[in-house]
């Protein structure tokens, strides 16, 4: 029984950081990636002045949170940290229930309790790391304060009391420093509690996949998730990269533009914003990429994520912007987690490209896109989100102009429904177009035509039949829904 | 023993950090092949006497640096940052009557290969000439029409003392625009702020109040503005103002008018003073105005409406923009009866003299205008071809070689305090050049950069410095009062 008792605590501590990296690793790592993403420290006074403004020693404790935060960065140690500190702050907390002699059947489940928790607060969106040593600090005092209190009561009588005495005292002011340093208020953006999410968590799956740009990943991930709009959104970027935007365009729960390209506005959060600028990333608008980057940053909870200012130094250097490259690289390369990247930035040689100069207004995504096709018809990605935004965006005489001058993929359903429609308005454009629609989409657009006139425009009958061809988008999608 | 041998330890240790903490002295020092490269570049400028320390630090991979100022002063520090002690620097600086040139010389460790390399001297002229003490500037992420953290803050430019005016977040994340003082001496100012309780925030020797700038009869609220020398008006005009996106990289953001307009403010009667050749002109575009050092005249700049008499849309006009180049044009102004004048004169046409000018600013001693002047447009921070131009009293044209806008003169018409992002590319920082005119001629000195205690932290500054404006007197509010005024006053509409 002894040596049963002698190994149980070590045996059930070694279970809780299991099932804590578990818990992280194979659940919630994505969670854990995104909250690296969206901060970046440097250990330079100044830069801690500039973005840490906690009161008091909180301030340090923040820093000394996204310091454990930044190594999030690589597989498993995220998880790896996590499973110390929440475990660390369950023995402490077990201990502290120990000395008010409680039984270990009652410190047992509470210290797991508060473990659970915690791992449950920290899945939190832009919950710091430093309030989880926030948390451990306030178990530290708690301990040290029964503890303090235990030798001031019961002294030893086989110890010298005045060693006791000063025992106690090292203990009390422990006890003060960890309530000083941890401060009595939870540190910004900390809640009390927080239900962790599994469908968060993969849309932050999609999100990271999307930036390391595993597209097979993303579309697989975001298929069953089209109800998001940042999960569709990912969805379409996805197969546009894969030359296949306009496949079962229509089949998704949202439609309009906003799911081709997310707005960046003063209504969206840095979440949006950063992935706003994949998008134009892969479309090859640096000009967009880098606002939608910059706002991301901006929005971020420090006002700085490392995802974002690594973007921003992509895009520069994409560019041909050696200036404005170090700007970001400089930064980069005092972080002890991205200094090898930047290094290596650093030597690449740039080659830009250049486009010919247009001005185009906020969400004038056509304008832009037709200069980045001018300058390279090759750019398909560009192509198929021109041609889907027309469509989309209800304008047949736009989808015209741009299939004819910049080429029109065969074999994409959507596009041939459009196209039946261009040729009914325009017959015209039968000649060059009737070869290049299949002979099922003509059968079902006559039979949409009749049925539309059968059913006097009932959107509602026509639903089950049609709502996944343009032609019902088309004709009954509110187009102000946007 | 045990006592002994703590003691060992202890008095080991101290060695070790002292002698760790010993600056290394320059050894086998051998002439540097590549250029000497530091933040900021302050090699060869000319600086006020009353400037903070001139920190800068060396760009590469050196791990110790000596710098020696003539047989003044020497700085031997670890690492790449030359930072001055401010008791050490005012005696090098202070009290300077007569210019004084300082040869800078340089030599540092490569952590590369351990070796001494010394560098090309450089100088630094100190001139008898002071600058204003004080620079107002907004402090904002360069999110073009989205914003989040925005502060206007006044920094003293003896030192590194800085203070904040408004602060957004307590402001509601109201847009602020920027901070501008009027008065010989700066003691007038105001700032925009915009949305829901906002107005003009005025400041008329430190009495504040808030005002909307706003009649009938205009068709918008006041935009960019300048004070009347006596501090009773000020000059604003009304824009309608779109932003929009460049796809070429480096310009990046273009913001363009298309409607804009000239007004009055008379503080002491509540009015606005308007006149049909500048108010509600659809055919032109009047913007930037700024009053001349008399206060006699009203400097703006002024373009043609591309599209003639009807107001155009941003669709229409954003076609145009390259197209669309301010002159600089002036009316008189009566204060007397605060009323304009009947005549519009051209100073600067863009039409002989190329370029679209931006910005005027007139000297307090009258003899200078000083405009932007990019290739077109009226949004020249952006564009990395504006050049800072002086105009003579008697219209003669000077264009220099400076990037710069925003400019605002010193009380004593030596120094020019102007946002530039020459830097790299994205953020504005504040540079100061002296303008000298030997015979006759002005010229501005190599520019150098609003010095900072820590030398990198314009390598870590995400936020772009708007709109530098200078002062001799403090602002006589700060963020705690602008804060009360806006949530417990209502704006005074003028009529």
């Amino acid at each position: 029984m002894k040596q049963c008792n002698k190994y149980l605590c070590p045996t059930l501590t070694l279970i809780a950081a299991i099932s804590v990296f578990a818990f992280f690793e194979v659940l919630f790592p994505y969670t854990l990636r995104h909250k690296e993403q969206t901060i970046f420290l440097l250990l330079d006074k100044t830069w801690i002045d500039m973005h840490y403004h906690e009161p008091g020693l909180q301030k340090w404790l923040a820093v000394a949170g996204d310091y454990i935060q930044q190594f999030f960065f690589y597989a498993c140690v995220g998880a790896m940290l996590m499973s110390v500190l929440v475990t660390l702050i369950g023995i402490v907390l077990y201990k502290a229930i120990r000395q008010m002699k409680a039984a270990r059947w009652i410190a047992m489940p509470i210290a797991a309790t508060v473990m659970a928790w915690e791992c449950c607060r920290i899945c939190g969106e832009e919950y710091p790391i430093g309030s989880t040593l926030q948390l451990l600090l306030w178990a530290m005092a708690l301990w040290a304060f029964v503890k303090s209190l235990k030798k001031w009561k019961n002294p030893d009588s086989n110890h010298d009391k005045t060693r006791q005495m000063a025992e106690s005292v090292t203990l009390l002011v422990m006890m003060v420093a960890c309530l000083v340093v941890g401060g009595f208020s939870l540190l910004p953006k900390a809640k009390w509690w927080n239900i962790p999410r599994r469908n968060i968590e993969r849309l932050y799956a999609i999100d990271s996949n999307a930036y390391y740009g595993d597209w097979k990943t993303v579309e697989s991930l975001s298929a069953t998730m089209l109800d998001y709009p940042i999960a569709q959104y990912y969805h379409n970027l996805a197969k546009a990269c894969q030359g296949r935007l306009a496949e079962r365009l229509m089949e998704q729960p949202i439609r309009g533009t906003s799911r081709l390209f997310l707005p960046v506005d003063q209504n969206g959060n840095h979440v949006q914003f950063t992935a706003a600028n994949e998008v134009w990333w892969m479309v090859g608008d640096m000009t967009s990429a880098e606002h939608a980057a910059i706002l991301g940053m901006i929005f971020s909870p420090r006002h700085a994520g490392s995802r974002n200012i690594r973007r921003l130094a992509q895009i520069a250097m994409r560019r041909g912007d050696q200036e404005g490259a170090m700007k970001y690289l400089r930064l980069l390369d005092k972080s002890p987690v991205h200094s090898r990247w930047a290094k290596k930035q650093m030597q690449t040689e740039l080659s830009p490209y250049t486009l010919h100069d247009t001005l185009s207004l906020t969400g004038e995504h056509s304008a832009t896109l037709r200069n980045l096709l001018d300058h390279n018809h090759k750019n398909t990605v560009a192509r198929d989100y021109l041609l889907c935004y027309d469509l989309l965006s209800h304008n047949l005489q736009a989808f015209t102009d741009d299939a004819l001058r910049y080429g029109c993929p065969n074999g994409q359903r959507l596009y041939e429904e459009a196209m039946l429609v261009v040729m009914q308005i325009n017959p015209e454009m039968r000649e060059k177009w009737q070869p290049m629609v299949a002979e099922s989409a003509y059968r079902d657009f006559v039979r949409f035509n009749q049925t539309f006139e059968q059913s006097k425009g009932n959107g509602k009958m026509m639903y089950n039949e049609f709502h996944n061809t343009y032609w019902y988008y088309l004709q009954f999608h509110d187009q102000t829904k946007n | 023993m045990y006592y002994i041998k703590q003691i060992l330890f202890i008095s080991t240790m101290l060695i070790a950090v002292a002698f760790a903490s010993c600056t290394p002295t320059p050894k086998d020092v051998v002439p540097a092949t590549e250029d000497l490269v530091i933040y900021p570049d302050c090699k060869d400028v000319v600086i006020p006497c009353n400037i903070a320390p001139l920190n800068f630090m060396l760009r590469g991979e050196y791990d110790a640096v000596n710098v020696s100022f003539g047989d003044e002063l020497q700085i031997e520090n670890r690492g790449r940052k030359v930072v001055f002690d401010q008791e050490e620097w005012q005696k090098l600086t202070d009290k300077t009557r007569e210019e004084k040139v300082i040869d800078v010389s340089v030599t540092a460790r490569s952590s590369k290969d351990g070796r001494w390399y010394s560098f090309p001297e450089f100088t630094w002229t100190i001139s008898p000439d002071s600058i204003d003490q004080y620079i107002t500037y907004r402090l904002i992420e360069p999110g073009y029409e989205v914003w989040d953290k925005v502060d206007i803050e006044e920094r003293c430019i003896e030192d590194f003392t800085t203070r904040i005016l408004a602060n957004g977040k307590q402001l509601g994340n109201r847009c602020m625009n920027c901070h501008t003082h009027g008065g010989d001496k700066g003691q007038y100012s105001f700032f925009h702020l915009r949305g829901q309780g906002g107005g003009t925030i005025l400041n008329r020797d430190g009495h504040l109040r808030k005002v909307t700038l706003r009649n009938k009869e205009m068709s918008g609220g006041a935009v960019y503005g300048d004070f009347h020398p006596s501090g009773r008006f000020a000059v604003y005009s009304t824009n309608v103002i779109i932003p929009s996106f460049h796809s070429e990289g480096i310009r990046r953001f273009e913001v363009f008018d298309t409607s804009s307009d000239l007004c009055i403010a008379d503080f002491d009667s509540s009015q606005m003073c308007l006149s049909p050749l500048v108010t509600n002109t659809a055919s032109t575009l009047e913007t930037f105005p700024c009053f001349s050092a008399d206060g006699n005249w009203v400097y703006f700049c002024s373009a043609p409406n591309p599209c003639g008499d009807t107001i155009p849309s941003a669709y229409q006009l954003k076609e145009y923009v390259k197209d669309i180049r301010y002159s600089l044009c002036r009316i008189s102004f009566d204060s007397e009866n605060a009323t304009f004048g009947n005549e519009i004169q051209t100073v600067y046409d863009a039409e002989t003299n190329g370029g679209s000018a931006n910005l005027p600013k007139c000297s307090p001693d009258g003899r200078w205008t000083l405009i932007s002047l990019s290739d077109n447009g009226t949004f020249p921070i952006w564009h990395s071809e504006t050049r800072l131009c002086l105009i003579d009293s008697v219209g003669r044209i000077y264009k220099t070689e400076q990037n710069g806008t925003y400019h605002s003169w010193s009380h004593n018409s030596k120094w020019v305090a102007f946002a530039s992002k020459r830097a790299d590319g994205q953020y504005g920082r504040v540079y100061f050049a002296h303008l000298t005119d030997a015979d006759g001629v002005p010229a501005f000195s190599k520019p150098v950069t609003l010095p900072q205690a820590d030398p990198e932290t314009d390598d870590m500054n995400l936020r772009s410095f708007n709109i530098p404006d200078l002062s001799t007197v403090s602002t006589p509010f700060d963020t705690e009062i602008i804060s009360r005024l806006v949530d417990h006053t209502t704006a005074e509409v003028f009529r």
